[in-house]
């Protein structure tokens, strides 16, 4: 890069928001994913203005612009492939604003999410989306790859939550999307369209997100099966009984065992499964789901049900389940992480499918997740330095996606595609999908500097 | 050297998974937000620097530098990588590979290792204070007069004491009558010199409790400040000295008042210094204040005082994370009813101290120490207790800045008093 482009950016950001130092590189060179490519240059804008300006440089030297939250997503998606420059967006980190009446907030990117949370129980108010990595990752992040959590079951996903946006184009335009009411539909809809796209639309600088007030109670229930095959059924068991929990977390024993180990909270370490059940709403109805929940579970074949007694306690089954995905890389050192989901009604059907490719192929392969919606994040730990096994690792990964797409499912949750997931999206939305993909992306971004080499577009 | 070199660590490095989740617990991240600030990130340049593709650099020193070594990441890590571990080593190894600067190693090599030596001009020190000090009438404190290296003007310092705790009683044991049992006990650099008061309420209390106290002759400071900054060198040094004052004075249990003091006796010198048997023997004779002050019975006491004195506790991190002592330090002060032992909010967040942290790295330290004031103040407290040295240093210079009238104490000196 230019010491002329390098100059005008430090102007735009000043002195101490810019580093190209080969150290400050390393450090965003990465996500989760541990992938390291690096940026030419790291800035850190203050405002939108800023961001404008920078995406303007950068698109008259056709400079690639990699936007930046936390750095902490699972498919690459803030990884620099093409260097450039990493746009790190946690500057901007005020809540504007909390509209309580009318059940509305305006956040800027870099806003933590957990914080966000906290934030509006304060005023007995509800943000749902609870991605495992809600006490660090950002909401600017979370809109990027539309992050999903185990509230998705019953309150739905980020997406349902963003009203309206403020982007920056890859041309250095300001964009504004949607509204702050609950119904808009003047144009097409790009603020769902941007939610999801990755960073490679558009670079989001403020979020127009919707709230619902707060449930009265809650009550999180620790299920153990002897057999995961009979967690499974006792799964699509509650959703057809019409109960709908806000969370039914599914964990097998691997990922029991590598979280006790850590945590050493008295988990089951023999059970085949276990699930994590959360009701919540008004405090007479959450006891008569417990109630027919405990029963469907004792009918299912649950040795044992536990019920939280106070906060502390819940809390500790949450960070149980949040550091399955750390905890289970003392299995093997490295974690090939898929995030498919089907149709619910199906999960015992993946269940056993991902228990026969593991046998097949000889793999250690970790599942555990969102089991009530069909979303289960399968983890296969390996050694990338075995070459041999990486082979089998692969061929395992092909067939997990062709599986769960036969069983009429995706093969991304919440996670996105990313790099990781690039070379399969075309199996998934086939050869028209991609070029009508390509072509949204050619209208927004001509040039190809925004987050370029992702999902293949 | 004993110590792992970098390559050594092997798989030890690479546990980190790059989650990202120490973000939401580091101290330092909090204030500066930048991932070089964070366990995440330093874990990233060691593995580049030991696969060898990343130089040692001032820029990496400078980033290697910036942990307070508080283990919250640590603790919060669902791989449980030895974050603190690995950046100790890289310390280490930039002392190895003669990196780190030349004023650090004059200062500390030749200053720490020379105990003796160090008496000497710390009580010259404490005769010429006034020239070099600025009495701060109302605190008993003082504010330097001119800049010198590592004490920011600002800093608030307390007076060297006139008498040395060890001077006071060198290489004497301290008989009481009746004697039940004896103790050693490791005195620590700043309770010697700058808060004997530490010192003497231990005396008080073992006196009342009919134990006798041995002071072994020779020990000096414990290194940790050393080890700090990667000087494995003089940390052995010092580790030897106070390994073979302890076996000379032939006690079997050493009591050890400072919470870093007593990680390191106990924790850090085997865990260093692998080969040597000396040193695990010297680690299980160990005990640290709290654990042994809880096995004794104080409540039949002259509970002269009917009026509630509000005390609040600090975790200090080698005591709470490192050795998993919090219970005692909390069960002695409640056991008094004249105490009302008010929690603060995150009692055991890093009060910003961190050893040498807190001299090279000032100006953060006051901003991390702040949001310790903060909670403190919230609880209204008059009394903050805690168990370590280091720690009490800080949250003295704290209460200074902030102009808050609280007392900080120590463990011992509040049992003392509360008597």
């Amino acid at each position: 890069m230019d010491n002329k482009i390098k100059e005008a950016l430090i102007r735009i950001v000043g002195k101490e928001n810019f580093v190209d130092t080969i150290e400050d590189r390393i450090c965003y060179s990465y996500d989760a994913t541990n992938q390291k490519y690096l940026p030419e240059v790291v800035v850190f804008p203050g405002s939108t203005p800023e961001v404008s300006e920078i995406l303007k440089i950068a698109a008259k030297d056709k400079i690639p612009v990699v936007p930046r939250g936390a750095g902490t997503g699972f498919t690459g998606g803030s990884v620099p492939v093409q260097g450039g420059i990493t746009l790190v967006m946690t500057r901007l980190n005020r809540i504007i604003e909390i509209d309580s009446d009318n059940l509305v907030a305006v956040v800027e990117p870099g806003v933590i999410t957990g914080n966000f949370q906290k934030e509006v129980l304060k005023l007995d108010l509800f943000y749902p989306p609870d991605p495992a990595s809600l006490q660090y990752s950002t909401l600017g992040g979370n809109v990027a790859e539309c992050a999903g959590g185990p509230r998705a079951l019953k309150y739905g996903v980020t997406r349902d939550y963003v009203l309206g946006l403020e982007a920056v184009l890859p041309t250095g335009e300001i964009i504004h999307t949607g509204a702050r009411t609950m119904k808009c539909v003047a144009g097409y809809e790009l603020t769902k369209l941007l939610v999801g796209s990755e960073g490679t639309l558009a670079v989001i600088t403020k979020i127009i997100l919707r709230l619902i007030p707060l449930p009265e109670a809650v009550a999180t229930l620790l299920v153990i099966f002897p057999e995961v095959a009979q967690a499974a059924k006792t799964v699509s068991e509650i959703i057809r009984s019409r109960i709908v929990p806000s969370t039914l977390e599914f964990m097998d024993n691997a990922s029991i065992r590598c979280v006790e180990d850590y945590l050493h909270m008295g988990l089951p370490i023999e059970a085949g499964a276990l699930l994590l059940i959360e009701v919540d709403g008004e405090k007479e109805v959450i006891e008569k789901q417990i109630r027919r929940m405990s029963e469907l579970c004792r009918r299912g074949g649950a040795e044992e049900i536990k019920v939280a007694e106070d906060e502390e306690e819940r809390e500790m089954l949450w960070k149980a389940r949040r550091s399955i995905s750390a905890a289970i890389v003392k299995l093997n050192p490295t974690k090939v992480n898929e995030d498919i989901a089907v149709p619910r009604s199906r999960v015992p059907e993946i269940i056993n499918a991902l228990h026969e490719i593991a046998e097949r192929y000889r793999l250690v392969i970790v599942n555990f997740g969102h089991a009530g919606d069909g979303n289960i994040h399968v983890n296969i730990m390996t050694n990338r330095k075995d070459m041999e096994e990486m082979e089998r690792v692969k061929k395992a990964v092909e067939e997990i996606f062709r599986s769960t797409l036969k069983l009429g499912g995706t093969i991304s949750g919440e996670h996105g595609i990313g790099i990781t997931k690039a070379p399969f999206l075309k199996w998934e939305v086939g050869d028209i999908g991609i070029e009508v993909m390509k072509k949204i992306k050619a209208c927004f971004d001509p040039l190809n500097i925004l987050n370029p080499g992702k999902m293949l577009l | 050297m004993d110590y792992p070199d970098l390559k050594a660590l092997g798989n030890d490095l690479y546990r980190c998974v790059k989650c990202g989740s120490c973000r939401s617990v580091c101290p330092v991240f909090t204030e500066i937000e930048r991932e070089t600030a964070v366990a995440r990130g330093k874990l990233a340049l060691i593995e580049e620097v030991a696969e060898g593709n990343l130089m040692m650099s001032s820029r990496f020193e400078d980033i290697i530098s910036l942990c307070l070594g508080c283990s919250a990441c640590e603790e919060n890590c669902s791989n449980e990588v030895r974050v603190v571990e690995i950046i100790m080593a890289a310390r280490a190894a930039l002392v190895n590979s003669k990196r780190l600067s030349l004023r650090k190693r004059m200062i500390l090599r030749w200053i720490m290792n020379t105990t003796h030596f160090l008496s000497l001009i710390l009580k010259a020190g404490s005769l010429f204070q006034g020239l070099l000090f600025k009495r701060i009438p109302e605190e008993s404190g003082l504010h330097l007069r001119f800049p010198l290296p590592y004490l920011d003007r600002r800093r608030f310092v307390p007076p060297l004491a006139k008498k040395f705790f060890l001077e006071r009683y060198g290489g004497r044991e301290i008989k009481t009558e009746k004697e039940i049992e004896k103790i050693g006990y490791f005195v620590g650099c700043i309770t010697n010199y700058l808060f004997p008061a530490i010192g003497e309420a231990i005396v008080n209390l073992l006196k009342e409790k009919c134990v006798s106290i041995v002071l072994p002759e020779g020990q000096g400071c414990c290194g940790l400040p050393a080890f700090g900054v990667g000087d494995l060198k003089t940390l052995k040094d010092l580790a030897v000295k106070n390994c073979e004052a302890i076996e000379r004075s032939g006690v079997d249990k050493i009591l050890v008042a400072c919470s870093s003091c007593a990680f390191a006796l106990n924790k850090l010198y085997p865990r260093i210094f692998t080969g040597d048997q000396r040193f695990k023997k010297i680690s299980s004779q160990i005990v640290e204040v709290s654990q042994y002050l809880s096995t004794h019975d104080w409540k039949n006491r002259d509970e002269r005082f009917n009026q509630k004195i509000k005390v609040t506790y600090h975790d200090p991190c080698h005591l709470n994370r490192e050795l998993g002592i919090k219970r005692e330090p909390r069960g002695i002060l409640k056991s008094f009813s004249q105490v009302e032992l008010i929690e603060m909010t995150d009692p055991s967040r890093c009060c910003g101290s961190g050893g040498g942290f807190n001299l090279a790295h000032y100006d953060l330290s006051l901003k991390i120490l702040d949001k310790k004031m903060e909670d403190i103040k919230a609880t209204g407290a008059k009394v903050v207790v805690t168990s370590c040295t280091g720690c009490m240093l800080q949250l003295k210079d704290g209460a200074h800045q902030k102009g808050m009238k609280v007392e900080v104490l120590h463990l011992v000196e509040a049992l003392d008093k509360l008597k």
